[in-house]
């Protein structure tokens, strides 16, 4: 589906992305983890020829899209959902939707495109007519993975779709791009929550400063120890241990 | 120093103007350029720091030109007597105007503005005083002291003098605190309210600042003319302020002089070609061009060049490094507590908050959590003075804080960070910092020593000439916080600090936290990650639906059957 061949980009004359070579394979989940700082955002802000590629090629099942301009490579049939949504604020939700699907001419496949949103996503069904910009961060994170599914992507690159998220919906939202895999999409997802993402990925990639260090399958990137110490709160027992290690710090430090 | 340069520059070109281009008319035409370069500083100040656009400037150099003309021809006076009246006129007017009409958005100044100036020419004709349509004439040579100026040459060198002073006054701004606090306000107000930058109070100083300088201007460019009739400041001359500050360069006060310079110069290049009928199409044209293609207008492009040619390449670094722990000194207070009463907040039929009643003890870390849509943020915008209660108080140290305004309650020692960042970005990351440190009246050089300090406390000490746009996320919402911790808070409150952070990132955090309330500031968080509340909160308030629905230590609300159904899940339950 998506293939990058020792990609290099970056803003300017400074490089932030070396020697990067990756693929999705269509109807996969892949995570790209990493601190920030790492490139992630940079890398699908390339993908979508909104950074410039100075080596290597990007091709999109078989054909080059690399520094070709952003709306040939939506046409193309990639979506992004940026980081931190970046919605039509004062336009409703069902405006917001009709907007991903800007370039469709078929009305028909519109209404039916937004029909199988709302299903998706019921929230947003009930807040059809409100102005997006009065959701609450949890429905605009929907709002925006929806409307990246309305221009039906073959590939859909997800910035953070955990950002800001409660505990319970950082689930949901993991479930419902899970269920896009299972109606045969194919995604590609930059998370700082390395275990929801990798969680829910058949492979992963984890990417450090500007370089991909490690690659494999998602469970076995979960059970690595470098990874763990690294992006997942270090070894052994996930998000007790961790809170436990604060415990100790606040007694350390507050005496409490 | 780039600056410096321009400074340098301007002057040496204004002294030797009248060297180079001898002759009566030339000296007039410096003279002409000198009055509305004037008026032009005062504009850079409002258009450019202040962002209000006001189409009818010219009201004032009216104000001063006729306070010029009337109390010299009719009265005798001293000119520059005369041109203090005007200018007093002219700033008590603007004060008179400035607090209604700026208090709203938009488009208000400018039309207010241009309904002042119509006033003023309608008034101009119909008065007894001012001579009507013909005007006043027979306005003497400018005179200070008692001193005439006979000499045209000499006149130019003091109407020179005058811009040279203004633009120190222009300068000065712009490198106070008040200046800062301008570009603060320009570059995101939610955010310069959290640090107790009062926006009104400082777009009415521009607004006033501004008209004084145009009134004297209008003063300046009457005794030259020796007359002042309805026609000399019209909608024409209210223009060329505008396309001064675009083609000199919107934020830049020498700029401003130059493209008042620029358009003068033009205006009479057109007309020694013959070609006055065009002046209205090259003038636009040339606009239209310099917005689009130099942003920066003249002051831009010099940058640029003096970049290229004179200045080494810059190199900016941007290290993250381990946080000086000592950087900040401990906060006196004894009793921070902060106490919300039966808060509540509609929107419409859609209730956010509704009655909730929460205490964040002094020196604790109390987390506020709840689902999406919960009415966290609602409430963290309450307390902070972003919206209006609808019923309830909100008190802070034992005084009532809920009527306050939130650049009052920053005041008062409240710091806040934001869920989206809400950042200057086009102000450096020690800018950044240093206004938040705004509401301690300071010395620059202290003012910088406290941001400084602020930026090692998080790690950021050297990163402080970069935007903050060239930092991670991450690193941003450090800057946040160096920010608010500048304000030297007695009370943090943090919306989702941890969001967007990975999990070592995350307990990097929490360390961060548990040290800021070591120095003994009080802080309530909303977050959403389970490990970090319980890890570090020393008491949690679960909110639902509007509603508060538990409250009490970490360990309880992990056994709250509610809290779980609504919010933990099975995950972070206690097993």
């Amino acid at each position: 589906m998506l293939r990058l061949e020792r990609v290099a980009s970056g803003y300017g004359r400074s490089p932030i992305l070396h020697d990067i070579s990756l693929e999705v394979r269509p109807g996969e989940i892949v995570a790209l983890i990493g601190a920030n700082g790492a490139g992630k955002s940079t890398l699908l802000n390339t993908v979508m020829g909104l950074v410039r590629v100075s080596s290597g090629r990007i091709l999109l099942e078989g054909t080059a899209i690399e520094n070709r301009p952003t709306p040939a490579i939506v046409r193309a049939g990639i979506a992004q959902v940026p980081e931190r949504r970046q919605l039509f604020g004062t336009m409703t939700v069902e405006e917001n939707l009709r907007m991903g699907a800007y370039a469709r001419r078929d009305r028909a496949g519109v209404s039916e495109a937004l029909a199988e949103q709302f299903r998706t996503f019921p929230i947003l069904a009930e807040r059809r007519r409100q102005p997006a910009q009065t959701l609450s961060g949890g429905e605009q994170q929907m709002l925006a993975i929806a409307r990246a599914m309305m221009s039906r992507p073959r590939l859909l690159l997800l910035d953070e779709p955990s950002l800001g998220l409660a505990p319970l919906l950082v689930e949901r939202v993991m479930e419902r791009i899970k269920a896009l895999r299972a109606a045969g999409g194919t995604v590609l997802v930059v998370e700082q929550n390395a275990r929801a993402a990798l969680g829910i990925a058949d492979r992963g990639y984890v990417l450090e400063n500007g370089r991909i260090s490690a690659a494999g399958a998602a469970q076995a990137l979960l059970s690595d120890a470098r990874v763990q110490d690294a992006y997942l709160g270090g070894s052994g027992g996930g998000g007790r241990a961790m809170e436990e290690r604060m415990r100790e710090k606040r007694r350390a430090i507050l005496g409490r | 120093m780039r600056t410096r340069v321009a400074i340098a520059a301007m002057l040496l070109a204004a002294t030797a103007y009248p060297f180079l281009v001898p002759g009566v008319y030339p000296l007039g035409i410096g003279i002409i350029t000198g009055a509305l370069a004037a008026g032009t500083v005062g504009f850079v100040l409002l258009l450019g720091y202040a962002h209000q656009l006001a189409l009818g400037h010219a009201a004032f150099c009216m104000i001063g030109g006729y306070a010029s003309a009337i109390l010299t021809v009719q009265r005798g006076w001293d000119g520059l007597a005369a041109l203090l009246v005007g200018a007093v006129l002219s700033m008590v007017l603007a004060w008179l105007i400035a607090a209604p009409i700026l208090k709203l958005r938009g488009f208000v100044l400018a039309m207010g503005s241009l309904a002042l100036h119509l006033i003023l020419i309608v008034a101009a004709l119909e008065l007894p005083f001012t001579g009507g349509a013909l005007g006043t004439y027979g306005v003497p040579k400018f005179s200070l002291f008692g001193l005439e100026l006979r000499n045209d040459l000499a006149y130019y060198y003091v109407v020179w003098a005058i811009v040279l002073a203004f633009v120190v006054v222009g300068l000065a701004i712009d490198r106070s605190r008040i200046g800062r606090a301008l570009k603060a306000i320009a570059a995101a107000e939610t955010a310069a309210l959290s640090v107790g930058i009062d926006i009104t109070r400082y777009k009415v100083q521009m607004f006033v600042l501004a008209a004084g300088m145009a009134s004297v201007g209008g003063s300046l460019g009457v005794h030259y003319l020796r007359a002042m009739d309805p026609n000399v400041y019209g909608f024409t001359f209210s223009l060329n302020f505008i396309t001064a500050v675009i083609i000199g360069g919107l934020t830049s006060i020498w700029g401003g002089v130059a493209g008042a310079a620029a358009v003068t110069g033009l205006r009479e290049l057109l007309r020694g070609l013959s070609l006055p009928l065009w002046e209205g199409v090259i003038m636009g044209a040339l606009t239209v061009v310099v917005l689009i293609a130099f942003r920066g207008g003249l002051a831009g492009f010099f940058a640029l060049v003096y970049e290229r040619l004179l200045a080494g390449k810059r190199e900016v670094k941007a290290r993250v490094v381990a946080p000086e722990l000592s950087a900040l000194e401990p906060v006196q207070s004894a009793a921070s507590r902060l106490e919300v009463n039966g808060a509540k907040r509609s929107f419409g039929s859609l209730t956010a908050v509704n009655g909730v009643s929460l205490t964040v003890d002094t020196g604790s870390i109390t987390a506020l959590i709840g689902p999406n849509g919960a009415g966290k943020t609602t409430l963290f915008n309450l307390i902070c003075g972003y919206q209006p209660l609808d019923a309830g108080s909100v008190s802070f140290e034992g005084q009532r804080i809920e009527k306050l305004l939130p650049n009052e309650i920053a005041r008062l020692g409240i710091a806040r960070t934001f869920q989206n960042l809400q950042l200057f970005e086009t102000m450096s990351v020690l800018d950044n910092v240093m206004c938040g440190h705004h509401r301690f009246v300071a010395p620059e050089k202290r003012n910088r020593e406290m941001a400084r300090r602020a930026l090692a406390f998080v790690g950021l000490q050297d990163a402080e000439d970069v935007s903050p746009g060239e930092l991670a996320f991450g690193h941003q919402r450090l800057v946040e916080i160096a920010r608010a911790l500048a304000l030297e808070p007695r009370l943090l409150l943090m919306d989702e600090p941890a969001s967007g952070l990975n999990d070592s990132e995350t307990e990097r955090l929490a360390e961060l936290i548990l040290r800021i309330a070591a120095l003994g500031v009080t802080i309530l968080l909303v977050e959403h990650d389970m490990r970090l509340v319980m890890g570090i909160a020393d008491h949690v308030v679960v909110m639902h639906h509007g509603e508060k629905i538990a409250d009490g230590a970490p360990d309880l609300i992990r056994l709250d059957a509610q809290v779980i159904g609504a919010y933990l899940g099975s995950e972070h339950a206690a097993a």
